[in-house]
């Protein structure tokens, strides 16, 4: 036995601790100047920038449970900017620019993998649909074209050009679509802001929002009151309950999203598939399992425990699309609680309290957007609230003058 | 599969229902204001309680309303809209100047 | 039947068509004319079949809601079912089925195809187009409840299901009601689908009552 190992063995502490990732946890402060409640990626996305770009660091990030388990290690990481409308398309966009930096700034592995995304048209309206975002695509800079069958079968040669008695039609290729580790992204930003002085306080559940004539100053949590200067709100499918501690509702409602994987089989498959006809998306991952997902539970719930029907007609669907896939063993299975807007665009900026700023609304799609959206939340905040061009499109005002961001068609099972 | 007890056809399983959102109170479409009328179509309580809900019997067209818990999706009870809406609402459009 | 019979009466020949008659034609059917329709007479020697799948969707249908939906067919002389989700046959052939409190549709006499009235002489009444809207199949013969229990789950066995019920229900994943008929001899149940789904339904139906040698059928199977 190496005698180092020995030494390790017979040591009380770890040797490991001096190379942490996170440092040890402490006691909350009194004060902060930015309390970020929620500790998915997006809050650590957020508190990384405020920290790096603006110098913030008094910062912490209270997650009631722990890093990044929440949609963050739920979601099946699809990154991609082929939406519909030119707000939505230029905010992806500049997620998708950042996304490939990632590994680099972080020198940190987050395995981002550019590999295509092809969505699948089995209406012609479905086909007009995909023209129109091939076109708006390009016209923001991304690599976004309509392919033939022909084109898609020499992509994917092993889909079933007839899934369900419904012709595959046509295919919108995105090559820019691509996957990366989601663990990966929250681990290497929540690095990133606590090497710089950010407190990121895990177990640490936000109990009430301290509200005084209508500016936040405050939080009460499970370990004590904390006052701040400044609120972000960032906690997805708990949106709504934490708005209402802050005395306001929001136009939100939470659904159950499922997810699968299977056994892991030799690579086959390289660009994601989706069908929003069949309600279905798969993925191969750099392990060989098949990863597959669809649309939300039928109804809201605030339960992660799936319900067996989705998870039937979600398998049904995917067989449909690689008919092998009927041999193959599940692995797993799992939800994640999704903050759905009725127009499937997110929701940042101002709220109705003043210096409690909103990142919700991301419902099924918004592990794309987390380095888009922690840096614009960061120079919300550092400026006080003035609301940064990109993401004014999105504020939840939008819905009180009826100018609402309709990506519907562009959202529909392919996240 | 879970099941609901439909007020005109019986129990039946929830794959035949169709969630309809919160049951609230409309506004006068002619004479509240634009928030109250975003307020009542795009803002939802969204919280973890006991809810009243309506849904759809798809295959009989049947609105009905139902009770129930967002966090344990337990169906609590169900009865005819008629319980609580027992007039017919009129939807008066106002008068615009200039149209034939 | 002779050639000429056959070369002249043919669904085109009508505007009213079944939304399934490409279907009837292509596997040899014979038609006669049933309430300025084509209907499907024969697929051939049937007499034999233990249980028969039947296209009535030419036959007339009707309905009409509303608070005065019920009052208003009574007094045109129609029965109406006591309560939602139950069927009567009224003294001139026509079935009326009650859909709902406030709602009801009436079936065509079966032989004769015909309605007494349509939803526009129920003037305090909101119309139900169900003719265009729906197909209507009729299951005759044995192992009804069976054969439905493989695509529907909700329970048609005699007891849980007797004549005279309605279930509207899912079959094969679409909305179908079903209705048990009542008076007649044997077991009938009436399926009402949405038009559109009529073929898918057809097929669904076919390869369910397969395994208990079950066929496509014409009204020549009843009469
Ligand atoms: C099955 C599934 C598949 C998905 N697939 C994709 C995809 O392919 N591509 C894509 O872009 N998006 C996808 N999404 C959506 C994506 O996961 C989310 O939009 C994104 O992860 C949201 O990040 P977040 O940091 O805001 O939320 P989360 O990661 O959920 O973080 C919120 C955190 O807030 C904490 N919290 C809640 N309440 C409190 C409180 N009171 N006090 C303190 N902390 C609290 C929670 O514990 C949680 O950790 C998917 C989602 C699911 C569920």
């Amino acid at each position: 036995m190496p005698f180092s190992l020995l030494k390790y063995g017979l040591n009380k502490d770890y040797p490991f601790e001096q190379h942490a990732d996170l440092p040890k946890p402490t006691e909350l402060k009194p004060h902060y100047d930015v309390v970020i409640i929620g500790g998915g990626g997006h809050g650590v996305a957020t508190a990384y920038y405020l920290a790096k770009y603006h110098g913030i660091t008094n910062v912490a990030i209270l997650e009631k449970s722990y890093l990044g388990g929440g949609n963050t290690a739920r979601n099946t990481a699809v990154i991609r900017s082929n939406y519909l409308t030119s707000e939505g398309v230029k905010f992806y966009s500049e997620s998708v620019k950042l996304f490939k930096e990632l590994s680099n700034e972080f020198d940190f592995n987050i395995m981002y993998s550019q590999r295509g995304q092809l969505t699948l048209a089995h209406t012609d309206a479905a086909v007009r649909g995909f023209r129109q975002r091939a076109e708006v695509n390009k016209h923001f800079g991304g690599k976004t074209e309509l392919i033939d069958p022909q084109q898609i079968r020499e992509l994917v040669p092993t889909l079933n050009m007839n899934p369900a008695d419904m012709p595959v039609l046509a295919g919108l290729w995105h090559m820019d679509g691509a996957t990366a580790r989601h663990d990966a992204v929250a681990w290497g930003y929540a690095k990133g802001a606590t090497q710089r002085g950010v407190e990121l306080h895990q177990l640490t559940e936000v109990t009430d929002v301290i509200v005084e004539q209508g500016k936040v100053t405050g939080v009460k949590t499970n370990r004590g009151n904390v006052s701040c200067g400044c609120v972000v709100q960032a906690v997805a499918g708990h949106s709504s309950l934490l708005a209402a501690k802050a005395g306001f509702k929001m136009p939100i409602t939470t659904f159950p999203l499922q997810a699968m994987v299977t056994q892991p089989v030799k690579p086959f498959l390289d660009p994601l598939v989706s069908s929003p006809s069949l309600h279905c998306y798969v993925q191969q991952t750099g392990r060989g399992e098949l990863v597959f997902g669809g649309g939300s539970d039928p109804y809201p719930l605030y339960s992660t425990r799936s319900t067996m029907d989705l998870k039937e007609s979600l398998l049904a669907n995917a067989v449909e699309l690689f008919p092998f896939m009927a041999n193959m063993r599940l692995m797993r299975q799992w939800a994640g609680l999704t903050d759905m807007t009725s127009d499937y665009s997110p929701i940042m900026g101002l709220s109705p309290v003043d210096n409690y700023y909103l990142d919700a609304g991301w419902g099924t799609w918004g592990f794309k957007s987390t380095p888009i959206c922690g840096k614009s939340m960061a120079e919300l905040v550092a400026s006080g609230g003035k609301v940064p061009e990109l993401i004014k499109p999105f504020s939840m005002d939008r819905f009180n003058s009826f100018r609402q961001v309709n990506e519907m068609g562009a959202t529909a099972a392919s996240h | 599969m879970k099941m609901m007890n439909c007020p005109l056809n019986g129990l039946r399983n929830i794959s035949e229902f169709v969630h309809g959102g919160e049951v609230k109170e409309m506004p006068d479409p002619n004479s509240c204001s634009d928030d109250a009328w975003a307020e009542y179509v795009f803002y939802t309580e969204n919280g973890i309680s006991v809810v009243t809900e309506w849904w759809l019997h798809a295959p009989s067209g049947y609105w009905f309303i139902a009770e129930r818990h967002t966090g344990s999706d337990e169906i609590l009870k169900t009865y005819d809209p008629s319980v609580l809406f027992n007039k017919r609402v009129e939807f008066s459009a106002p008068v615009t100047e200039g149209m034939a | 039947m002779s050639d000429v019979m056959k070369s002249t009466i043919t669904p085109e020949t009508y505007l009213v068509r079944s939304p399934l008659y490409r279907l009837h034609k292509a596997a040899g059917a014979h038609f006669d004319e049933c309430s300025s329709a084509a209907q499907v007479t024969s697929y051939g020697d049937r007499s034999a079949v233990s249980t028969a799948l039947i296209d009535l969707s030419v036959n007339h249908r009707f309905g009409v809601r509303g608070p005065n939906a019920l009052a208003a067919l009574a007094a045109a002389g129609l029965s109406v079912p006591d309560k939602p989700n139950q069927c009567v046959n009224s003294s001139n052939g026509e079935t009326v089925l009650r859909l709902s409190n406030t709602e009801c549709w009436v079936l065509g006499a079966m032989e004769s195809g015909a309605c007494s009235a349509d939803s526009s002489a129920f003037a305090d009444c909101y119309p139900v187009y169900c003719q265009d809207s729906h197909a209507c199949l009729l299951l005759s013969g044995e192992h009804l409840p069976d054969i439905m229990a493989k695509l529907c789950g909700v329970d048609l066995s005699e007891h849980a299901f007797p004549k005279g019920a309605i279930a509207q229900t899912s079959v094969a994943r679409i909305n179908a009601i079903i209705s048990h008929l009542p008076d007649r001899e044997g077991t009938h149940f009436v399926i009402l689908c949405d038009s559109a789904a009529a073929e898918y339904l057809w097929g669904c139906l076919l390869d369910a009552m397969g395994e208990f040698g079950g066929q496509a059928a014409g009204l020549d199977y009843l009469f």
